[in-house]
């Protein structure tokens, strides 16, 4: 009787559960059209302003799509091109080995660009639904659907339409803090994995997984009896040791692999002062962006973006999501080492950056509407603008 | 018994596989230390003695 009762409650449970995951679907879903109806919306106003009749794949193919475009096509070449100085290694291959995989089962008619297109726009819905999932673990009364609104329409979330790695980087991030929070660390570590090999940034996820594996084991207690046992712990568990080594393992691969193709295992690394100079220090970085202003008014954009996104994480701390701000903190810091190019990308690319809007804005209606409205009137500028395939700032 | 040897096969199968896996990583990065490279990459893309590659 007692087990009767209990496998009927189990399959209640997950008839409810089955039910409340297609609602979010559903409504994510939505949200998602919606974006990509102002997307569309956008290239139409492009189209009659410059009386041209050019499709929303070919406005969306600028910049760094190329270079994906000619990975899958054209495999990575092994030396760099004479005169740039620039290599089509530099640009992490999980991404192309999912478009070429899928080239080959897909009809002709569907061009790699294309193919990016779609597995972008899939990894983008992917991310809204998990992301609406990951705020309603931390907070379980919200509906939580601002989280989806957020990664759909926020400004340089138009990287998560076009064949760019933005759009997977940020579903893989998110499930791996979602399988954190369910405390499912082999599954967070293999996503981790997938992250770390579609941009280099996700190989620190594997210090918010040990974050969260010690947060699991004694809550934000730093104590040094608890931190010895804990380091003691990941030796004495082979299973949670090997859930740690697992993150870098694709990266480590692809620079093997460059090394069998150049010469050189960091080729990927090397490679970036072809591109531009480094500044060698994130102060140096922002410096000399806010103030002498290398590439005009974008480099101040840049800068006071990069501000923003450590303000971000720094809030983080003080709300006590330590894992998610190390993540934050070290994939933003990486790139302000060098420069702050492209640095708003990289932001709003990184799902700690979400966590960290949704937890501040969740309980403030007034300031949510501002931003729920100003996202997509400045979205929409930003396709716009994307779509003329010379607008530097917004790279 | 069958249960307990059937745990330590286990725990050593992943000690084993943790130890393959960071044998790589330590064979990888020693590989990052003997670049086979011409002297124009190293000299641009290394040790960037010389402001514009060359080749």
């Amino acid at each position: 009787m007692d087990i009767e009762l209990e496998r009927t409650n189990h399959k209640n449970r997950l008839h409810y559960r089955t039910k409340e995951n297609i609602k979010i679907f559903a409504i994510v879903f939505i949200l998602f059209i919606l974006s990509r109806v102002l997307l569309t919306f956008a290239a139409c106003i492009y189209n009659y302003v410059h009386e041209g009749y050019t499709r929303t794949w070919e406005l969306l193919y600028h910049y760094d799509a190329l270079w994906y475009v000619d990975i899958v096509d054209n495999g990575y070449q092994s030396t760099p091109n004479s005169g740039t100085g620039y290599a089509n290694y530099a640009f992490y291959p999980f991404y192309p080995i999912v478009l070429r995989f899928l080239k080959n089962f897909l009809p002709d008619r569907f061009t790699t660009n294309q193919i990016g297109i779609m597995v972008s726009n899939v990894c983008a819905l992917i991310a809204g639904f998990l992301g609406v999932k990951t705020a309603r673990l931390r907070f379980p009364k919200d509906e939580a659907y601002f989280m989806a609104f957020l990664i759909f329409f926020a400004p340089h979330t138009i990287y998560f339409s076009m064949t760019y790695t933005e759009a997977m980087f940020l579903m893989f991030t998110i499930g791996f803090f979602y399988c954190c929070g369910r405390r499912n660390f082999l599954a967070a570590s293999i996503l981790a994995f997938f992250a770390a090999f579609t941009r280099i940034v996700g190989v620190f996820l594997v210090f918010s997984l040990v974050l969260f594996m010690y947060e699991a084991d004694y809550g934000w207690d730093f104590h040094w009896k608890n931190i010895t046992a804990f380091i003691k712990g990941i030796f004495l568990q082979p299973l949670r040791l090997l859930e740690i080594l697992i993150c870098p393992l694709g990266i480590f691969g692809y620079f093997y692999y460059l090394y069998r193709l150049t010469g050189d295992v960091w080729a990927s690394a090397h490679i970036q002062v072809a591109w531009h100079k480094s500044y060698d220090g994130i102060l140096r970085t922002l410096f000399y962006n806010l103030l002498d202003s290398g590439s005009g008014t974008s480099s101040q954009y840049w800068a006071l973006w990069a501000l923003f996104g450590l303000a971000m994480f720094m809030y983080l701390c003080y709300k006590k999501q330590f894992a998610a701000a190390v993540f934050g903190f070290l994939a933003v810091g990486l790139s302000l080492r060098t420069d702050a190019i492209a640095i708003s990308r990289y932001i709003m690319g990184n799902f700690a950056v979400y966590i960290a809007l949704y937890e501040l804005l969740r309980s403030r209606q007034i300031a949510k509407t501002v931003v729920i409205n100003a996202s997509i009137i400045i979205t929409g500028i930003m396709y716009y603008m994307w779509f003329k395939g010379d607008c530097y700032f917004i790279f | 018994m069958k249960d307990n040897n059937f745990n330590k096969l286990t725990k050593v199968l992943l000690y084993t596989l943790c130890g393959s896996i960071a044998a790589f990583y330590l064979y990888v990065i020693y590989l990052g230390f003997q670049p086979r490279v011409s002297d124009q990459y190293r000299a641009y893309y290394i040790e960037h003695t010389i402001p514009q590659w060359t080749g």
